[in-house]
């Protein structure tokens, strides 16, 4: 059994439970009939400057998946200290602890927890992140108009 | 200075008398550069045979040091897995090779942390259980692994200690990744999130095919040379061999079966065998010469600040007056260039415009003075960088010179009737000489930081100068070309004279050497003449 069969196969079997099983919180689907691209959209979560928000993500799905982790890219602008302007996130956010019994679900949630709590120690955006650490109010304006302006 | 230092174990008289009787000894060189003279004091210890061996001084040839290739590198390594499963009774050799892996092959850490809490040191390692793997339970009926979401028969799969099992293929495409991600796949661990468990060499072996497993036991035998400060890669370019060297603080070159001959504690391809000197001295010769200090030293010593803006300002001819130019980033002051006083002070009052008596009594002769100290060591210091460079050079060339040396082998195979034994001094010389622009290029190294007016500094001076001088006349028989040689007789004429200057140079090779090594007393000049 070769590797990319494993991807293809996990992907469709992740892929119809989803559709089995909605989430509230996320979507995402197949773009077009490429198993391995995905579109999913993550809503803010409650509480954080992000809350209500609808953000688009792409996923780009290797083919040694799961053995190795999906890159992604959000393609809706946020405000966040770790998600650089272009949409990218640090890689190291999901391979350094990833393990290949994690799904796209579960990379979904990290994505959902990093909206919820920021690391602005190990920031892509380093003025956000300055401002995160010293004046939280005005972070979380900004944060939250755009959240308002892009992300409906 | 310790007496296993190769120099002075030396024995100056034995030397000395062999010569007289006109027996130099005929050492093997390849035998000479593989051993070390030195008492044999790994073998002292408090048994009596041992210690009378000792008592009677006699010198034996041991070798300190051990080219490795890749099946030595692996039944080292199995050696010292094998000693920690007998010391500690350890059956699993999977285990033990990660515990020395944890402890950087580190067999006595090992032992002394395994004694001192065993199951701490298993747990930090990743194997908290020295059972590595968990049997499949007989009461399973179903499996369903959790990577591919496939059920499959409970017999087709594998957990470590952990017990998180997946299947077979997907162990197989996790291991694959990991190992095609290269020298850290050795630190795998279980798939499961989180999980800390570490993937054994025996596990591996049994889950990937042949060629991937080999793959990752050629990590692990990179990670026992990496992390063993006792085993180190030959740094030749492309050479395979590694060197196992147990002295701490080897001062004498190792010689890899590639050829190459190195300071086994630099390590460096660039730097080579570094004799005479210590390996701080190189550093810091090295550093010195790389360091943008030495631009510092010249413009000190070809450069004056400008009074007002402090810009450096070079004076390549002309007169005094000097205009610190704006278009070169200066501030247009004009001053005078001996007393660095404003220009427009100038005139009779100091004797007229384009003499300056406020020299003498100024600040900015002192400032000269310190320039012209500079410059003198600048002088100095390009006086050895020079020499190191150019008998550096010559060993660039040493592949060449040994191809040259080859094809004038052949030619003179071709134009005389002699047998290829007769041809053979043309190496030797070839050898000799690279050994001796080598120990010449490193000892301008030594001789710089000498101190400059020792005793030692004269009597060096003379050994180096002796020996170089040997060497050029050594050069210059061997390049002879084959097409001066009218005949046999001339042939022979030339052999005799190449051969006698490469005894000769090894002589004064030794000698130079020796007398480093013996801290340069007078004692040994009187040896040398």
């Amino acid at each position: 059994m070769s590797v990319p069969s494993t991807a293809s196969r996990r992907l469709q079997k992740e892929y119809q439970d989803l559709l089995k099983t909605p989430q509230g919180w996320m979507s995402a689907s197949v773009v077009g009939d490429n198993l391995h691209k995905w579109k999913a959209t993550v809503i803010g979560p409650e509480g954080s400057p992000f809350e209500k928000g609808t953000f688009e993500i792409d996923l780009d799905i290797p083919n040694d998946y799961p053995f190795k982790p999906p890159a992604l890219k959000f393609t809706t602008k946020i405000y966040h200290p770790n998600i650089k302007s272009d949409g990218s996130v640090c890689s190291e956010l999901l391979s350094q602890n990833w393990s290949p019994q994690l799904k796209i679900q579960d990379v979904l949630v990290t994505i959902r927890a990093l909206l919820t709590e920021p690391n602005p120690d190990n920031p892509l955006e380093a003025d956000i992140a300055q401002q995160f650490k010293t004046d939280r109010n005005a972070f979380n304006k900004t944060a939250k108009e755009w959240t308002k302006k892009y992300a409906k | 200075m310790s007496e296993d230092e190769m120099y002075d174990t030396y024995d100056g008289v034995d030397d000395d008398s062999a010569e007289e009787s006109g027996n130099e000894s005929q050492l093997d060189m390849d035998d000479e550069e593989d051993m070390d003279y030195e008492y044999s004091t790994q073998e002292v210890d408090y048994d009596d045979i041992h210690s009378s061996n000792r008592s009677n001084s006699k010198l034996t040839r041991q070798r300190s040091f051990e080219v490795l290739d890749k099946g030595e590198l692996q039944s080292e390594s199995k050696k010292l897995i094998k000693e920690v499963m007998d010391v500690l009774s350890i059956n699993s050799e999977s285990a033990v090779s990660i515990l020395l892996r944890h402890l950087k092959w580190n067999k006595e850490k090992l032992i002394e942390k395994y004694m001192d809490n065993s199951d701490k040191l298993c747990a930090d390692a990743g194997i908290p259980s020295l059972k590595l793997e968990k049997p499949v339970s007989t009461t399973m009926q179903k499996f369903s692994c959790l990577i591919c979401l496939d059920e499959l028969p409970p017999s087709q799969t594998f957990a470590l200690s952990c017990d998180h099992r997946y299947c077979l293929p997907c162990w197989k495409g996790y291991l694959e990744c990991k190992i095609g991600e290269g020298p850290e796949c050795i630190l795998a661990t279980c798939p499961a999130p989180k999980c800390k468990v570490r993937v054994h060499e025996e596990a591996v072996k049994k889950l990937v095919e042949t060629p991937t497993y080999e793959k990752y036991a050629n990590f692990i035998l990179k990670s026992f040379v990496d992390d063993n400060p006792q085993v180190k890669w030959c740094p030749a370019p492309g050479c395979i061999y590694s060197v196992r060297c147990d002295r701490k603080e080897r001062k004498e070159a190792v010689t890899c079966k590639c050829g190459f001959q190195y300071c086994f504690n630099c390590n460096d391809f660039e730097i080579g065998d570094h004799m005479p000197c210590p390996c701080s001295q190189v550093d810091r010769w090295l550093q010195k010469a790389s360091d943008e200090s030495e631009n510092v030293t010249w413009m000190l010593a070809n450069t004056k600040k400008c009074p007002e803006c402090r810009s450096p300002i070079e004076k390549n001819g002309g007169c005094m007056h000097m205009t610190c130019r704006k278009n070169a980033g200066g501030c247009g002051f004009e001053f005078c260039w001996l007393c660095r006083g404003a220009w427009s002070d100038h005139g009779s009052a100091t004797g007229g415009y384009y003499n300056c008596n406020k020299y003498d009594k100024s600040k900015a002769k002192e400032d000269d003075e310190k320039a012209a100290d500079a410059k003198t060591e600048l002088e100095a210091y390009m006086f050895y960088y020079h020499r190191y460079e150019s008998h550096k050079n010559a060993m660039k060339i040493a592949d060449e010179q040994r191809r040259n040396a080859h094809q004038k082998e052949q030619q003179i195979l071709s134009k005389f009737d002699v047998r290829s034994a007769d041809t053979k001094f043309l190496m030797e010389a070839t050898e000799q000489l690279l050994r001796n622009r080598r120990v010449l290029q490193y000892s301008y190294v030594y001789g710089y930081y000498l101190d400059k007016k020792s005793q030692e500094r004269n009597l060096f001076e003379y050994l180096q100068e002796d020996l170089e001088k040997h060497t050029n006349q050594l050069s210059t028989y061997y390049e002879l070309s084959i097409d001066k040689l009218e005949d046999y007789q001339a042939f022979i004429k030339w052999k005799e004279q190449v051969t006698n200057y490469t005894r000769i140079t090894k002589k004064f090779l030794d000698n130079f050497v020796e007398g480093v090594a013996g801290g340069l007393t007078t004692q040994l000049s009187s040896k040398n003449n």
